[in-house]
């Protein structure tokens, strides 16, 4: 394998990384805060590919791909806190179970909802000129889209690090991860804090598929494709750190990289063997919260 | 409350009273089991073909859900990737009897002996990891199991699968195929049931109740679960194989991961906690599906809608409707001012009434110690020649940068009663959780009776002769008081290996000994979460006597207890150890139960031991009553 | 302080696990710049009782009423922000955050922090605290992490302070100092309710006593009355 050859694949792999770690974190955040695992936090990704396509095809002009991306996470979002107020709210008081079956079911009815708004055709919007284009590195080239991906992460991982350890909401958040119950009691109005935590995670699936429609096919059945490689992420990584989300991503995203090289129909075997790895030396993966 | 709301209230609460007594209840059960067999055996009269064909897919979907429930509702696992079992079954008939001499019967003998490789396999690696990542991981690798299925076309025929699979010629008629499928899934689904009513099964549903509790009776959780989960695989790969029969044919879509959500759908709807639940939801739902599924663009949401409906609003499912529509019935007549269900006051056993004064003289003079009969009648190894049953030395945990404990040493000689004293944070239950297996030392050693037994986990030590009872009440809240004991006795002893036979009646006495012991004999059918707390704790001791342990861990045993009910505890242990021999070590904070009842006492402080002699000699020492007793008055 | 409103007004409060009650009724009142004991054993039904007033716990039936103001259908955090604080068993605190954090986390009146005691008056309080402002709450000892606990309750103005059980596990070396606080917190006129085991402890500031056995209040009297009789050993069984 030459140098431009690998460099090529370790770009590809981060670009994947970087959308992994978008959604991997949003099910973290949720987690750590929230002790619910959101199944349909891959449809929530597809969701916001979706919402990416139908706006950008309704606006013309230059800005017309970035305002698709933002408002489509921000739909996403408004969609997340519906989804917390209407039945996740319900359920902290019942156990895992239930929380599970229960975004289990939201799988199937934001994709019902999808299919039926917008049918079982393949989508893909357009990506503005000057990010189209490619690098060419040695004898192989990357992708313009590819490094804007990577900007997007490393700016979202920075504004989640500055968010959650430097604002009063990432007090708050951190303190809600610790003890919901004494945060209630020191006046803190803890159901819009989760709220808004859920509302946060959704926005981080939403930007991650708004950030895609214009570089994949967007299509029904694209939520089924990320969500085991984002449960192998936080897997790896370990629920509920924002840090354990980062280096699972990039792990994922590599692996995935080379491994698509190397031999392309078996790539998911190729997760699930990192992932075996991982648990056989930490069961809680590399960052959980161990258990005996 | 109004008076005719009362008086409806009565008139309709004898009516549900009438109703359950036992013997309309058993009759309406036979009735209705009549009914079903009946109905479903003579689907080839009363059914017109197409519905006919339904009818066997009705059939093959029971034991899918069956399957699944064996995992769900009976051990608590929840698993999103059954779907890949049954596409394992299904491809297994479909490839013998396509692509080797064998035909479809064979397959059909092979399907779930896959399953079974296929379940081990998979519930090893998803119950390696810990609890939370099951589900996911579960969901994760049958979909790699999909994927397998597409990407291998050259086997599996890729996207399309594998059609017109040859069967014999007494399966080409409908009827004869029907009952084919209807005797196999009947003959399965009897396999299960044994299996759920075994003491298996009771081990299994004691692992729903409470984990960390199951393994502290002596069961090994993960190999319960494992086994669980291979047999629900295997059971699910002979559905698959089924169908594949009774269709002809075998695609990738059989494992896609939403078609997971198909028997967790049927037995939510049909209600987990019941065995015939699933059977209920099974019907429900492949009826639904044949007759909606493929004419609307709707299906995902109607199901998930359901979902969603049942999880927020009849989680019992189908099977629980009456009683709940009852309870929402109740509640709205009596709005929030009904009268609540009190547990019925505690009646102590005439030989119990405990005496009037506790000293440690009356302990040490009335107790003889115990005779090398009883000790080696318990049929385990012998205490170390210096008499020393637990040996602790330099044990220590941090806790990041918290030292919890650190250079503890502890010695428990047999046959005594140690008791461990301090004020909270002195690490006292950190030392007990690092004894008994909860968590791991960092540093130091344990030893039981001449054994090495650092960082052991819980059932091993447990079978070795330490039982430990929780400070926080852990028990079995969804079974009996009786089951709870009777758990216990049942997996010390191994015999909820047993996947077949009915509960030993050998241990009715054990269990009925116990029960009278501590005082529920009364209770010995409640739920154990509708107990009040006192006599929660009872239990919790009680499940600690009957795994006849030769050292008994207790946590703040009388924890929330009357002077009453600490003296009769008190007596209880006092009794158990001149009977038994048994040693006992227990964290206390009521001084009448430490000076009461101990022969040594250890006083730890700042996460390590600061002195350990008699109580007398704790009680007057300088340093305990600076860092422990502070200033008189 | 004015006999006007009570500061803190419990009427037939019922509470359940399930289908088991575990208060069944229970009444008791503290005045302004008073201290109510609740004592009892426990699974008495104090802890229960707390957490019932303070709304983390969901009523059955009965009222809850603050500064004459019907609560009882207010939640948790609006009655933490009115003025109720409860100080809950075991020293809890925001482990990962430091102490400092901690405090400034609280929301009084409005939802806006800092509405009570200011920082520097919780320092000036406990002294302790001011030199530990910057460790991580979770490496505190117990009794820095009871006066944390107290701290962050005075930092939304409380009316009324509820304690659960403050000096567990604690050397009574500290228990005094906690008590010798609740007292001065007293002269400020602060109503406060303090659930104990330890009747030592707790008699020694006490103006009056409630007995709660098996989730009622199974006696009242003041804490004069209290020291001569046979009340402690009866509830207690000491």
């Amino acid at each position: 394998m030459s140098l431009s050859t690998f460099f090529v694949l370790v770009v590809s792999g981060l670009s994947g990384a970087a959308i992994l770690f978008l959604i991997g974190a949003g099910l973290t955040l949720v987690f750590g805060a929230l002790r619910v695992i959101n199944l349909a936090h891959g449809t929530l990704y597809m969701l916001g590919a979706f919402f990416a396509v139908s706006i950008a095809a309704r606006l013309t002009g230059p800005a017309g791909f970035w305002i698709a991306m933002l408002a489509a996470a921000a739909a996403v979002g408004g969609a997340g806190g519906l989804i917390e107020v209407a039945i996740l709210r319900r359920l902290y008081r019942r156990d895992h179970l239930m929380q599970l079956l229960a975004t289990f079911s939201l799988i199937l009815v934001i994709g019902g909802i999808v299919r039926v708004a917008f049918g079982a055709d393949y989508h893909r919007a357009d990506a503005p000129d000057y990010l189209s284009g490619s690098l060419s590195i040695g004898s192989s080239t990357v992708s313009a889209y590819q490094l804007f991906l990577i900007g997007v992460a490393i700016a979202v991982a920075i504004t989640l690090w500055l968010t959650i350890y430097r604002t009063d909401l990432g007090r708050l958040i951190r303190a809600a991860v610790a003890d919901p119950e004494l945060l209630a009691l020191s006046g803190v109005n803890v159901p819009v804090l989760f709220t808004g935590v859920f509302v946060i995670g959704a926005t981080l699936a939403g930007l991650g598929g708004a950030s895609i429609a214009a570089y994949q096919t967007v299509k029904l059945g694209i939520d089924a494709d990320i969500v085991v490689q984002a449960f192998a992420v936080t897997i790896i990584g370990g629920l509920g750190s924002l840090g354990g989300a980062l280096i699972g991503a990039v792990i994922v995203g590599l692996v995935q990289s080379f491994g698509t090289y190397w031999e392309p129909k078996w790539q998911l075997a190729f997760i699930f063997l990192v992932m075996a790895v991982v648990l056989a030396v930490r069961p809680s993966g590399l960052f959980g919260e161990p258990e005996r | 409350m109004t008076a005719v709301a009362s008086a409806s209230t009565t008139r309709a609460a004898r009516a549900l009273a009438a109703l359950q007594t036992r013997r309309l209840r058993i009759g309406l059960v036979i009735a209705i089991g009549v009914g079903v067999a009946t109905a479903f055996g003579t689907v080839p009269q009363w059914l017109g073909p197409a519905d006919q064909y339904t009818a066997g897919l009705v059939v093959i979907a029971i034991l899918l859900a069956l399957s699944f429930n064996l995992m769900l509702g009976t051990t608590g696992m929840v698993s999103f990737g059954h779907a890949g079992f049954y596409g394992v079954g299904a491809y297994s008939v479909a490839l013998i009897a396509t692509k080797t001499q064998g035909d479809a019967m064979t397959g059909l003998v092979v399907a779930p002996v896959v399953g079974a490789i296929t379940g081990a396999a998979i519930g090893a690696i998803c119950l390696r990891a810990v609890r939370l990542y099951f589900s996911l991981l579960t969901l994760a690798l049958a979909q790699l199991l999909y994927v397998i299925a597409f990407q291998w076309d050259t086997l599996t025929g890729g996207d399309n699968g594998i059609h017109g699979i040859p069967v014999p010629e007494f399966l080409n008629d409908p009827a004869g195929s029907y009952y084919f499928v209807l005797c196999v899934v009947a003959g399965a689904a009897l396999l299960l049931w044994v299996i759920t009513h075994s003491p298996f099964g009771c081990a299994l549903r004691a692992i729903r109740e409470n984990r960390q509790r199951a393994a502290f009776v002596g069961i090994r959780v993960k190999v319960y679960e494992l086994a669980a989960f291979t047999v629900a695989s295997s059971l699910a790969a002979l559905a698959g194989g089924l169908y594949a029969v009774y269709v002809g044919q075998a695609s990738p879509d059989l494992m896609f991961w939403t078609e997971s959500a198909t028997p967790v759908v049927m037995v939510l709807i049909g209600g987990m906690r019941s065995f015939y639940g699933p059977v209920l939801g099974a019907v429900f739902y492949t009826v639904l599906a044949t007759k909606v599924r493929n004419s609307t663009n709707y299906w995902d949401l109607i199901i998930g809608g359901i979902v969603l409906l049942v999880v927020l609003i009849l989680p019992t499912g189908l099977v629980g409707a009456p009683r709940r529509l009852w309870e929402l019935i109740e509640w709205s007549l009596q709005g929030f001012r009904g009268d609540a269900h009190r547990a019925p006051p505690v009646s102590a056993p005439a030989h119990l009434v405990p005496t009037a004064t506790v000293t440690a003289d009356a302990v040490t003079a009335g107790a003889a110690p115990p005779s090398p009969a009883v000790v080696a009648a318990n049929g385990r190894a012998a205490a170390a020649s210096n008499g020393a049953l637990l040996e602790v030395s330099r044990l220590g945990k941090r806790f990041g940068e918290l030292v919890a404990v650190h250079d503890v040493d502890l010695a428990i000689r047999e046959g005594t009663v140690h008791a461990v004293i301090g004020p909270n944070g002195a690490g006292k239950s950190t030392l007990f959780n690092l004894v008994s297996g909860l968590i791991r030392p960092d540093d130091g050693r344990v030893t039981f009776a001449g054994r090495d037994i650092t960082g052991a986990r819980a059932a091993r030590l447990a079978h070795a002769g330490l039982g430990r009872a929780f400070q926080t009440t852990s028990i079995f809240g969804g079974l009996s008081v009786a089951d709870n004991v009777r758990l216990a006795a049942m997996a010390i002893r191994g015999d909820t290996r047993w996947p077949v036979g009915f509960v030993p009646s050998r241990h009715q006495e054990r269990v009925d000994a116990v029960l009278e012991n501590v005082g529920l004999t009364a209770y010995a059918s409640t739920p154990a979460r509708e107990l009040s707390h006192g006599d929660q704790r009872a239990l919790e001791l009680g499940i600690s006597l009957a795994l006849d342990a030769r050292l008994l861990m207790l946590d703040e045993p009388t924890a929330g207890m009357s002077p009453f009910e600490t003296r009769r505890t008190l007596e209880l242990l006092r009794r158990t150890i001149k009977d038994r021999g048994i040693t006992l070590l227990l964290i206390e904070h009521d001084m009448e139960v430490v000076f009461g009842i101990a022969e040594t006492v250890t006083v730890m402080a700042d996460g390590t031991v600061l002195v350990e002699g008699t109580p007398d000699e704790v009680r007057r020492h300088p340093e305990v009553i600076r860092a422990y007793l502070g200033e008189p008055g | 302080m004015s006999d006007a409103a009570l500061a803190l007004e419990v009427r037939g409060l019922r509470s359940a696990y399930g289908k088991s009650e575990v208060l069944s009724g229970i009444d008791l009142q503290v005045q302004h710049g008073e201290i109510a004991v609740l004592l009892g054993r426990n699974g008495a039904g104090k802890t229960t009782t707390l957490r019932t007033i303070a709304g983390v716990q969901p009523a059955r039936g009965g009222t809850v009423a603050l500064d004459g103001a019907d609560v009882t259908r207010v939640t948790a955090y609006r009655r933490a922000r009115a003025g109720l604080a409860l100080v809950p068993q075991g020293g809890r605190a925001f482990s990962p955050l430091s102490v400092e954090d901690n405090l400034r986390l609280v929301r009084g009146r409005n939802g806006r922090a800092g509405s009570g005691w200011s920082l520097e008056q919780v320092y000036e309080f406990f002294p302790k605290l001011r030199v530990l402002r910057r460790s991580a709450s979770g490496s505190l000892s117990g009794g820095e992490r009871q006066m944390l606990a107290i701290g962050r309750a005075l930092r939304a103005n409380p009316h009324v302070v509820m304690l659960d059980e403050p000096s567990e596990g604690l050397a009574p070396v500290i228990v005094q100092a906690i008590t010798g606080l609740l007292g001065e917190l007293r002269q400020r006129g602060i109503a406060i309710l303090l659930a104990e085991q330890n009747h030592q402890a707790a008699m020694r500031v006490a103006d009056r006593c409630y007995f709660i056995e098996k989730g009622r209040i199974a006696h009242c009297a003041t804490a004069e009355e209290v020291r001569d009789s046979g009340l402690l050993a009866r509830y207690l069984g000491v």
